[in-house]
């Protein structure tokens, strides 16, 4: 199963007690990789995004959300899967290659 | 730099200094109404030339199309930017590439007539550009006025959020209570005194271009509601709108945590507000004694 860790390319900062992610747009190979956006995390984005400063997957992300809420299986999978996807194609998150 | 001034190609305290090359005639000002302000800081530097303008060697940053043109990067990550306005008659390319970040620019043009052309735009992008480049500023998208004690009220807004409107109904019905500085771009630049706004060349519908400035003492976002309500905003939400008018130098990350910086001294640093309002002569007079109560209390 695939893991994903924090890029590099992030610039973020508290501001109002909210944490706002800017991915950094780079010269990357990756063309589908483009950007000009933040993010203004969520409860569940802030407890995804502190996660993923380890190595992670939709898994154990998935298991964060269902013990810190009282949410479902699904929902939280829905959840994780839905953040995961938009990080990624921002470039705020990268795949890890399996060792 | 000391105090000069005002200079028809000056925006909020930078000069546009335009130099020629191949003949290229630079333009000798911004808009046809705007005097300029005083100027504190350092020039921005503009070549003109005449030379291919296609992107080569440049790697595409955006998939969507933005004001003006497609953004690319160089091989050093500084930003260059080929218009695209194919609504023009006679329309060519032109190429933005930068010399020096914040400072210094180059315009190509595939001909010599082409330099007067679209200079609107290129100016207020290259302003934009180069405010949070050379860590001095931003442009946001917003409208904003003086009260009659100097105090900046900054009003930032997406497209439609009724920004000119509401500077036109100040405008027309607020007297000396309130001067506009502007309805659709204001600079906020970062001073030792605090942060100040100042009136750009590069207005909407209501036309205002005021080369005044003032410290910022308020952020007040407009809506379209019944009645007139002027009531204080959590700071998150203010946040949250804030952003959506703010153009942030996303490739380059000191020029962005530089943009956040500022981002956050006016969301904790000066107290928001929303005002919902339906456009009519009483609605700019309850703004604007509303929000001097506001200020004079504290509330």
């Amino acid at each position: 199963m695939a893991r994903f860790v924090r890029s590099p390319d992030v610039v973020a900062r508290r501001i109002a007690g909210e944490l706002v992610l800017v991915p950094i747009a780079t010269r990357t190979e990756n063309a589908s990789r483009r950007t000009a956006n933040f993010y203004v995390l969520n409860g569940t984005g802030e407890l995804l995004w502190a996660t993923l400063e380890e190595p992670a997957n939709i898994d154990e992300l998935t298991r964060q959300l269902t013990q810190k809420y009282q949410i479902s299986e699904d929902v939280a999978r829905g959840d994780v899967e839905q953040f995961l996807s938009a990080l990624e194609r921002c470039g705020a998150i990268n795949p890890v290659e399996p060792t | 730099m000391s105090e000069t001034a005002p200079n028809r190609l000056t925006v909020a305290g930078i000069p546009f200094v335009h130099e020629s090359c191949d003949g290229v005639q630079p333009p000798d000002r911004i808009t046809s109404t705007w005097e300029g302000s005083r100027v504190t800081d350092a020039p921005i530097h503009v070549y003109h030339s005449v030379g291919d303008t296609s992107p080569v060697g440049l790697r595409r940053l955006y998939d969507a199309a933005i004001p003006l043109g497609d953004y690319y990067l160089d091989d050093a990550d500084d930003v260059a930017i080929r218009s695209r306005v194919t609504q023009m008659p006679g329309y060519r390319p032109q190429l933005l590439r930068t010399r020096r970040r914040g400072f210094d620019y180059t315009m190509r043009y595939e001909h010599p007539d082409d330099s007067l052309r679209l200079q609107w735009g290129w100016h207020r992008t290259i302003f934009m550009l180069a405010l949070p480049l050379r860590a001095r500023g931003l442009t946001i998208h917003a409208a904003g006025f003086l009260l009659a004690g100097g105090e900046g009220v900054l009003c930032p807004g997406i497209s439609g959020a009724g920004k000119s409107t509401l500077a036109a109904l100040l405008q027309k019905h607020s007297g000396a209570r309130a001067r506009v500085l502007g309805d659709d771009r204001i600079a906020v630049t970062a001073e030792p005194s605090g942060l100040h706004m100042w009136g750009t060349p590069w207005h909407s519908s209501a036309g205002t271009a005021l080369a005044e400035d003032g410290a910022v003492r308020a952020l007040v976002f407009v809506a379209h509601g019944d009645g007139e309500c002027l009531a204080r905003l959590d700071p998150g939400v203010a946040l949250r709108r804030l952003l959506r008018t703010v153009g942030l130098p996303v490739w380059d990350r000191t020029a962005t945590a530089f943009a956040l910086s500022l981002v956050e001294e006016l969301i904790v640093g000066i107290p928001s507000f929303e005002f919902t309002y339906t456009p009519a002569a009483g609605a700019a007079l309850t703004l604007v004694d509303g929000l001097r109560l506001a200020l004079a209390t504290g509330r």
